[in-house]
């Protein structure tokens, strides 16, 4: 078993049955925890089946954040931290005020990249 | 009169107007006054722990800020309602974890204790049904298959503690319309929106699986209720290659249908 891999796991193949990924063939969590890929820790579908299904309490959401500090962020997932680091909004810079207006929904004034510092360790430190 | 702060989330407040529109018709026909987030930030859902080891920060200065006006928060996305309540179950666990985070949050002139309960929208409709169907004027004449978010059921362990929404909640809401609901192979599967972010082909063939066995099952309207299904089930509907297209409407917005609202009121429903 993998070092890292809880204790508690005993392998059992349920949480790879439950995953909604692994059935389409690909790589997830599960896929690692029953140390069969090492590739999957950002490829989910956040159904948490998995940890639902998991007869042994296993921790599977602690170790795939684990897993995931060691494997390279998705383009995608990285724009999004970008964009919270930048506005407090996942998508960043665009400009979504005119039309909400126009759907006669209030305006939405973001925290901003001044305040999200302060409300954020500086890039690359850990709280 | 009880008042709320709705947070929509970063997919729904700039793509799913319609969605939100109906939500805030809803809270108000049921005598909710929604209040707005003084100054929105995101979540941070499940994938910025995966980044930052001060991820909890995020949710919890938008919890402070529900604290602060002493309200519950209010949201309309599986993954924000799953974030905050994870934040607030560890707080619960490790109450030092708020010691820290309050030094940031003081910082922006707040403070959190962990006491802002989180409700996503379909709670609020499963508490009122009684209410809602007995103002039904239009029911439903569409066969009516369901897509549960997975983010506000899953984990127990998570959500089960603050949010008692049962698995059945969206089909006794939809049937509360007066509407037929067809039972579908993949009704309990997730839609596979966030597999978007890492791999579109196949987010865009579990999505196709799923509203294929809704529209062979004989549905003609997949009811939702999460910006990520709209976003994956809805939006990218047309990049799926299906024979055959079938519309996906938020469960507020068929409320909204239900209860005669009138369109120009209810945001625009697409299809």
């Amino acid at each position: 078993m993998g070092t890292d891999v809880p204790n508690e796991c005993d392998q059992c193949m349920r949480c790879e049955d439950n995953c909604i990924i692994t059935r389409m063939d690909g790589h997830s969590i599960t896929s690692e925890l029953n140390e069969l890929a090492k590739d999957g820790a950002w490829n989910c579908a956040s159904c948490w089946r998995c940890i639902e299904g998991c007869p042994q309490g296993v921790d599977i959401f602690g170790f795939m954040m684990k897993r995931r500090m060691e494997e390279e962020v998705p383009e995608l997932i990285r724009k999004g931290i970008d964009g919270i680091f930048s506005t407090g909004y996942w998508f960043g810079e665009i400009q979504f005020n005119e039309v909400r207006e126009s759907f006669m929904l209030p305006a939405v004034r973001l925290l901003g990249q001044e305040k999200v510092a302060l409300l954020m360790a500086e890039e690359g430190e850990r709280s | 009169m009880e008042r709320v702060i709705l947070y929509p989330g970063c997919l729904v407040l700039s793509r799913f107007h319609e969605y939100e529109i109906a939500s805030r018709q809803i809270l108000k026909k049921l005598g909710i006054e929604v209040l707005e987030m003084e100054e929105f930030c995101c979540c941070g859902s499940s994938l910025v722990p995966g980044v930052r080891d001060d991820w909890i920060n995020l949710p919890a200065y938008s919890l402070a800020r529900a604290e602060r006006v002493g309200v519950d928060l209010i949201t309309l996305c599986g993954s924000c309602t799953n974030t905050f309540s994870r934040a607030n179950l560890l707080f619960e666990r490790k109450p030092d974890l708020l010691e820290g985070v309050n030094i940031r949050l003081e910082q922006l002139g707040l403070r959190y204790t962990g006491g802002t309960k989180v409700r996503h929208i379909m709670e609020i409709l499963a508490d009122s049904m009684d209410e809602i169907g007995e103002s039904v004027v239009n029911p439903p004449k569409v066969k009516i298959a369901l897509s549960h978010p997975c983010q506000i059921m899953r984990p127990s362990e998570i959500v089960g503690k603050q949010n008692p929404l049962k698995f059945r909640a969206m089909h006794e809401i939809v049937s509360a319309l007066g509407a037929e609901i067809i039972d579908y192979p993949r009704e309990q599967e997730c839609c596979g929106s966030t597999i978007l972010l890492t791999d579109t082909a196949m987010a865009l063939e579990v999505g196709k699986r799923k509203l294929e066995s809704a529209t062979e099952a004989g549905a003609e309207l997949l009811c939702v209720c999460c910006g990520n299904c709209l976003l994956l089930l809805d939006r990218h509907q047309g990049q799926m290659g299906l024979k055959k297209r079938i519309p996906v409407v938020s469960l507020p917005q068929i409320i909204c249908l239900a209860l005669g609202f009138p369109r120009n009121e209810m945001g625009t429903i697409h299809h």
